[in-house]
């Protein structure tokens, strides 16, 4: 990508404190602390989409919601066009909030019950005063549009309209307070296949018409594999593997994302079951291991991996936080696995 | 998996439904879930049932066990080893299940007891079915959990559910399915809520007990992924009715209904990156405004006249391919041959 | 590129809508009609009362129920029949007032604490525990006693008492409603506070309110009948129903009417509050949920 970089995020943690009950506080017992986001660098261009995929409870929906400003980061930065989110008040602030929208994953909660299609968008663009008097309806006209959906939408409840089309309703207001940077935090992943892909070519064409940074948050490894420029790979709440999405998806670097690459169903079923499968399941975040993250499960486990905890580096095209990627010749440590090379 | 694969005609059939039809709500205007389903299902075989949301897929395995009486009815044939399950009385309905055919759900927390440790929930599946005394009943359940993958099963025997993560609970409620030996599973979008290297564990325990024990499976699931990862054989339901069915790779290379070419074609892989996604136009109709002719025609670029006036039969299009389909994308001769 | 098939559903409002919904309840039918009524009643209790509800008639005391006296008369020869209309007055106020200031207060603050959670939860929190600890009637007692009888005195003390329980319920309501993704949705949006709390939030958490509003209109007047009765509410000789029940106590072996019509009406009234409330609970439910 040659667009300069519009949101960047640094060293990244994010904990929270589970709430002890009385007989634990009056014991004096430490409250548990859940470690959601352990230093996550990444960053996002003008245009450019960025999928982020990992296990559920790998802290992916975390980094979306901090980003968003729902959550705060215990350490960290967050900077949008080179300038840290967290020292903006009053003005700044709230152009902050409305140049990175967020667009959740349940259509069926994100939107209120109450209020009509027409209410939403009114709202979303008299709050930010986007346009005033009659250019609110013309606008809300043309959003609607942008969407696909009818026109006559502007009257209709939630409840009136499928999953798909709740979902184009939520694109619709996010797009209306006019974003530069879009967070789709499991967009597609409670539609149907059918209509996942409408939704996809739907975000495609916005996001080339309007220019936008997308962050693709995803489980759905052929989906982020298919809109996204680069892809990062996050695992316990750090960023394992972060690189040029066709080049993270052909060749692997870190043994984790090989390991999640080869466990994604594929359709090509002459190469089906060629890799081992991956022990145990994710570590819990209360108890991060010492070391690599990922040494409990990995095949290739050295004393240094129980030891360090690797940092990003150079890998191949990418980046990879692995004591074993990247510096052992062009294929890297691992080979990666023949299987995920090819689909049909 | 091309080594160990499944050799068609050799094993016995153990599940055949015949021209099953489930319906509910009033008599005199059914809402039809389910329209004339026939398939068979053989000794060890694996069979996915593929649909999306509101095709029948669950509705079908869960007739098949009478889970739908007494709101929903069913008409039709279900021979289990020869024997009709459709007029048995609820009571002998409740020898069969359990214990030859068992039933996993997709949110494995709402189907354990939350009160129980899981050992005694194996034990009781297992007194229930077995005639083993307390001490072999407590090894039956250690060497279930181990063969689930649970480590250190003896020491988690006394565990409450929810002291088990997601996938493992999975594994209980299959290590309980199983206690019984059944000869038949019915998995109902079983890896649905869970990440895909658990899900590729489950899918490897199920092939294994498949391959083992000659267990039959059949697996509902939305993910054309997850039958291209373990199944024989695949059934395609759209509208309530049957696309076709044929072995996995036949279907996933050469679909030969519509419905399956464009599910297939929806799913991203290979084409260029960031290029449109193929996807089938429209919405699938609902249950109470379904045609009596083709159900997939208002969506289908091939449908016709033809198809919208007469409903298409499946037929036997090659061997063990089922096709409904008045303008199939491939000819008999393909499908023969490829 | 896609099109999009519209099922398109009837065009009405949303009024009719929730009309043709209501219409189908018989419940809430029967319940509306009695409220309906109830305030007409008291709205205008000299259109229905034959008599008037002090007027002394020496000729007939305590005459039973009969075609001139359809309730009979008590000690004083008074129509009951009137001074039970005429109570209607009273009782529907108390339903109301002695309510819908504690439904006001208890709302913002459930709401206000709800939302922002923190030391000012945790403040409410305990003075929920202390509140719920005592026996309402005894503490609403306690405070009369301090302020003296009188229905004003009694209004006062009940919504001191009272706006904890709408504040409690509120908040966990706003507390379920913040969880939602819609509430997320609202702060990445950027909307102020107040506008998610009293804007979205609210109108979603409110049904339960309403609901529990309805019902505890009725206790008010179980409440205020029963102070009435102690003597610490209405004063008499104003026709409440309280009051008129404890004006019968003496006579209730010989004279049962003077007790049990007014009895009757505190009957009807609640019911008609509770059918109401209950079909409110499902009318109010937000579709497709």
């Amino acid at each position: 990508m040659d667009e300069p970089t519009l949101l960047s995020v640094s060293g990244l943690h994010v904990r929270f404190s589970k709430s002890r009950n009385l007989v634990n506080q009056v014991l004096g017992q430490p409250a548990k602390i859940v470690r959601a986001l352990n230093g996550v660098d990444l960053s996002v261009a003008r245009g450019e989409t960025l999928g982020i995929v990992g296990e559920s409870g790998c802290g992916k929906s975390t980094l979306a919601r901090a980003i968003a400003g729902l959550v705060s980061p215990t350490e960290g930065q967050i900077c949008f066009e080179g300038k840290p989110v967290s020292g903006l008040t009053g003005r700044e602030r709230r152009d902050y909030n409305r140049r990175v929208q967020l667009i959740f994953q349940d259509p069926y909660s994100s939107l209120n019950p109450r209020m009509t299609v027409g209410d939403m968008l009114r709202e979303a663009l008299t709050v930010h005063r986007m346009r005033s008097g009659a250019a609110v309806g013309t606008r809300i006209g043309e959003l609607l549009d942008l969407v696909r959906l009818p026109p006559d939408a502007v009257e209709r409840f939630p409840h009136e309209f499928s999953g798909g089309q709740r979902q184009r309703v939520a694109i619709a207001r996010a797009l209306s307070v006019e974003p530069d940077c879009l967070i789709a935090d499991e967009l597609v992943s409670a539609l149907d296949v059918s209509v996942q892909a409408q939704v996809v070519n739907l975000m495609l064409d916005l996001q080339e018409r309007l220019g936008l940074a997308v962050l693709f948050v995803a489980h759905d490894l052929r989906l982020v594999r298919h809109v996204s420029h680069r892809v990062a790979v996050i695992y316990l709440g750090s960023v394992v593997e972060i690189g040029p999405s066709e080049t993270l998806f052909t060749a692997p670097r870190h043994p984790y994302s090989q390991a999640l690459l080869s466990a994604a169903p594929s359709l090509d079923v002459r190469h089906r079951r060629t890799a081992p499968a991956l022990s145990g399941e994710l570590p819990s975040p209360l108890a991060i291991p010492p070391g690599c993250p990922f040494h409990q499960r990995c095949p290739h486990a050295a004393d240094i991996c129980r030891r360090d905890k690797p940092e990003l580096r150079p890998a191949g095209a990418g980046m990879a936080a692995c004591h074993f990627a990247g510096d052992t010749g062009p294929e890297g440590f691992f080979p990666a696995l023949p299987s995920l090379t090819t689909s049909a | 998996m091309s080594d160990t694969k499944f050799e068609a005609a050799d094993r016995p059939v153990m599940l055949e439904i015949r021209n099953l039809i489930t319906s509910f709500g009033p008599p005199e205007r059914p809402l039809v879930a389910v329209d004339r389903l026939s398939l068979k299902l053989r000794q060890g075989e694996i069979l996915g049932l593929v649909g999306e949301s509101g095709s029948g897929k669950s509705i079908t395995l869960r007739s098949i066990l009478g889970l739908i009486r007494p709101r929903g009815r069913v008409s039709g044939e279900i021979l289990w080893k020869g024997r009709d399950l459709v007029p048995l009385s609820e009571r002998a309905l409740g020898d069969i299940r359990g214990k030859e055919i068992a039933m996993i759900f997709q949110e494995p927390m709402t189907s354990l007891n939350p009160l129980l440790p899981v050992g005694i929930q194996i034990t009781e599946n297992l007194a229930a079915h077995t005639d083993l005394d307390a001490a072999s009943r407590r090894r039956e359940a250690i060497t279930l959990l181990d063969r689930v993958g649970i480590p250190g099963a003896a020491a988690r025997l006394g565990d409450f559910p929810h002291e088990f993560s997601g996938g493992m609970r999975q594994r209980v409620m299959i290590a309980i399915a199983l206690a019984s030996r059944p000869a038949l599973l019915l998995a109902d979008e079983p890896t649905t809520a869970l990440d895909v290297t658990i899900q590729d564990q489950i899918l490897r325990l199920l092939q294994s007990l498949a391959g083992e024990f000659g267990m039959s499976v059949i697996l509902v699931t939305h993910d054309m992924g997850v039958v291209a990862a373990c199944c024989d054989n695949v059934a395609v339901m759209y509208g309530g009715r049957l696309c076709e069915i044929g072995s996995t790779d036949t279907v996933i290379e050469r679909p030969a209904h519509p419905y399956t070419e464009g599910l297939l074609h929806s799913i991203p892989r290979g084409g260029a990156p960031r290029t449109p996604l193929y996807s089938i136009p429209g919405l699938p109709s609902g249950l109470a405004d379904r045609p009596a002719a083709c159900a997939f025609a208002s969506r289908c670029p091939a449908a016709t006249q033809l198809c919208r006036e007469t409903l298409p039969l499946p037929t036997e299009v090659a061997a063990g391919r089922m096709l409904a389909c008045h303008h199939p994308r491939r000819t008999a001769e393909e499908l023969r041959h490829g | 590129m896609t099109t999009l098939e519209f099922p398109a559903p009837p065009q009405r409002s949303r009024l009719s809508a929730f009309l043709g919904l209501a219409l189908r309840r018989p419940a809430f039918l029967i319940g509306t009609g009695i409220i309906a009524a109830s305030l007409l009643i008291a709205l205008m209790p000299g259109l229905f009362a034959p008599y008037d509800p002090l007027a002394f008639d020496m000729g007939a005391i305590q005459q039973g129920p009969s075609l001139s006296h359809p309730f009979g008369t008590d000690g004083f020869g008074r129509d009951i029949l009137s001074r039970v209309l005429w109570a209607y007055r009273v009782d529907m106020q108390m339903a109301f007032f002695a309510t819908v200031f504690a439904l006001m207060i208890g709302v913002t603050t459930g709401a206000l604490v709800g939302y922002y959670g923190g030391i000012a939860d945790m403040i409410f929190g305990r003075l929920v525990d202390a509140v719920i600890t005592f026996p309402f009637l005894v503490l609403v007692i306690a405070i009369v006693a301090v302020l003296g009888p009188g229905l004003v005195n009694m209004y006062v003390a009940i919504t001191a008492v009272n706006w904890v329980y709408y504040a409690r319920l509120t908040r966990a309501e706003i507390m379920a409603q913040k969880a939602q993704d819609y509430a997320a949705a609202a702060r990445v949006l950027g909307y102020s506070d107040g506008r998610i709390i009293f804007r979205h939030l609210l109108p979603n958490a409110l049904g339960p309110v309403i609901v529990y509003w309805m019902t505890d209109m009725a206790l008010a007047i179980l409440l205020g009948s029963s102070l009435g009765y102690l003597g610490l509410g209405a004063q008499p000789p104003a026709a409440e129903w309280g009051v008129l029940i404890a004006e019968g106590r003496n006579f209730i072996m010989t004279a049962w009417w003077i007790s049990l019509m007014p009895g009757l009406a505190i009957v009807l009234t609640g019911l008609g509050f509770s059918l109401m409330g209950d079909s409110l609970a499902d009318l109010l439910r937000p579709k497709g949920r």
